[in-house]
């Protein structure tokens, strides 16, 4: 089993608490002067994205969590799971509800997602920044009013609903940016 | 910011070098000297919380030193009278917002100084130090800790600390055992009690328990035997350590020998005991005072800055 010493500590290394995996956000080293030293870290929980506060005395030893990042190729879903691919192995793997409950919505098959494993199993799955997804429903456009700006809700083939100005029409393909939830621009 | 440019800026390194100068005429103008002492020692601290940094040196290896105190104390048993130094001094290990692994540190002795002496001389340097004129508020470690933190630091109860941790939501040390009472001490001073001091004031703190006198020598209070020691903090960034010096050869030598044995039971290695200050304190001490201070945290004091690299060139990762 893996360890890391507290003397290790720095932040974006991943170390299991509580039975889960954590990745630390903050380490800070604590000291008077003349006697025992702390490493007091801030710690997110990778399961759940809590945030919490944990102080190690120096020189303990915490067990390294198994994660790790790959990119995956999106296949389908079943319902059930969310299915991905390793386009250089060709290994699939599938993923559950609570790892695809924010990506969910813009997962668009063949897109590129990064995974992140825990023990070899998907944790998180993040959607691409940008993609690039069909309108299934949206109101008609209205012609000649480009420029005041207004927006109408979009339906998009991956579930997502985004806000589109005015002048785009059902079954365009529109760039959005999955962090914000956003459209970005009209893609031709 | 590529990694070969210094993390400090010119006005940085222009404050510190009118500090040093500032500091050198205040020293002068007191008639203190200024001396060297060796880095690179065939001993070094015992102390069971400061790491030596290990170097070889030919065929033989010694000790970066963690603070200059046992060859000034040997300087000033051979009759070298009141000196102090500008050292650069090692920690391994030490490294964070506050902390480098190499930093410098001022540090100087006063014949017939005692600690009340010493802590107004010490206020007065940080006053020389800043350039500006300070308030000062003081503490018994024991007072502090009773009203700042809410816990008895005299019959320490760690359930009571721990329920002063809870309440103040300050996560619990994980891996402190519960019989290592000055360890829970550190941890609830360093999060209950020098947080609330005042930013804005120098505060000191004296009195401290005999269990953390480290080279002090032990005097009596109203409430029984307390560490001749002083610290000074602005806010909560310790800034300066003193002692009314231990002169006592013999119970140095047991101080050394006990914290050797505390170091090799928590599985760390300890330099070999210095036997040259033994010999020195065993010639002759003079009554005196000491104090260490450190600049670059000063620094960071005068310039408000919360990071110890905004005030060094090249902090360790970059040096």
């Amino acid at each position: 089993m893996a360890t890391y010493s507290t003397n290790e500590f720095k932040s974006g290394l991943r170390i299991m608490l509580d039975n889960d995996p954590h990745v630390i956000v903050e380490n800070e080293f604590v000291k008077p002067g003349k006697g025992q030293a702390f490493s007091r870290v801030r710690v997110r929980n990778l399961k759940t994205a809590r945030v919490v506060e944990k102080t190690f005395k120096s020189g303990e030893s915490v067990e390294a969590a198994d994660v790790m990042d790959v990119e995956l190729q999106y296949l389908y879903t079943d319902g059930e799971f969310w299915h991905f691919m390793n386009t250089t192995t060709f290994e699939q793997l599938g993923a559950d509800a609570s790892a695809v409950a924010n990506s969910k919505m813009w997962l668009k098959e063949e897109d590129m997602c990064q995974v992140t494993l825990w023990n070899g199993s998907p944790l998180i799955v993040q959607a691409p920044n940008f993609v690039e997804l069909t309108i299934v429903e949206t109101d008609p456009g209205l012609r000649g009013d480009t420029a005041n700006g207004g927006t109408k809700p979009a339906h998009l083939e991956t579930g997502a609903t985004v806000k589109v100005p005015l002048f785009i029409e059902q079954g365009e393909v529109v760039r959005c940016d999955t962090r914000t939830g956003e459209y970005v621009s009209r893609v031709k | 910011m590529a990694a070969w440019r210094p993390t400090a800026s010119q006005a940085a390194r222009v404050a510190r070098a009118q500090m040093l100068a500032r500091l050198r005429a205040h020293f002068s103008s007191e008639h203190v000297l200024e001396v060297e002492t060796p880095m690179l020692s065939a001993s070094g601290t015992t102390d069971p919380h400061i790491d030596s940094a290990t170097v070889t040196c030919g065929s033989a290896s010694g000790y970066l030193h963690t603070s200059p105190e046992f060859a000034m104390k040997r300087l000033l048993a051979d009759g070298c009278g009141d000196c102090y130094q500008i050292a650069r001094v090692f920690r391994a290990g030490e490294s964070g917002h506050r902390h480098n692994p190499e930093f410098t540190l001022l540090e100087w002795y006063r014949l017939g100084f005692d600690l009340a002496a010493i802590s107004a001389d010490l206020v007065a340097v940080l006053a020389v130090a800043l350039d500006r004129e300070l308030i000062c508020d003081c503490w018994s470690f024991e007072s502090a800790c009773k009203q700042l933190g809410g816990f008895d630091a005299r019959n320490v109860e760690v359930n009571q600390i721990v329920r002063k941790l809870q309440d103040a939501n300050v996560p619990l040390p994980i891996g402190l055992d519960n019989d290592d009472v000055d360890g829970w001490l550190d941890y609830a001073f360093s999060t209950l009690v020098a947080p609330r001091f005042d930013p804005a004031h120098v505060t000191l703190v004296n009195a401290y328990p005999p269990s953390q006198a480290s080279l002090a020598a032990i005097g009596e209070s109203d409430d029984g035997p307390v560490a001749l020691r002083v610290e000074a903090y602005v806010g909560g960034l310790e800034l300066a350590n003193g002692f009314e010096e231990l002169r006592d050869a013999t119970e140095q030598r047991a101080r050394f020998d006990a914290e050797r044995a505390r170091r090799a039971s928590l599985g760390h290695t300890a330099p070999p005991r210095d036997d040259h200050l033994i010999s020195a304190l065993a010639h002759g001490l003079p009554a005196c005072s000491g104090m260490a201070v450190g600049l670059d945290r000063v620094l960071m004091v005068a310039l408000g800055e919360a990071h110890i690299e905004s005030v060094l060139n090249f902090p360790w990762g970059r040096a």
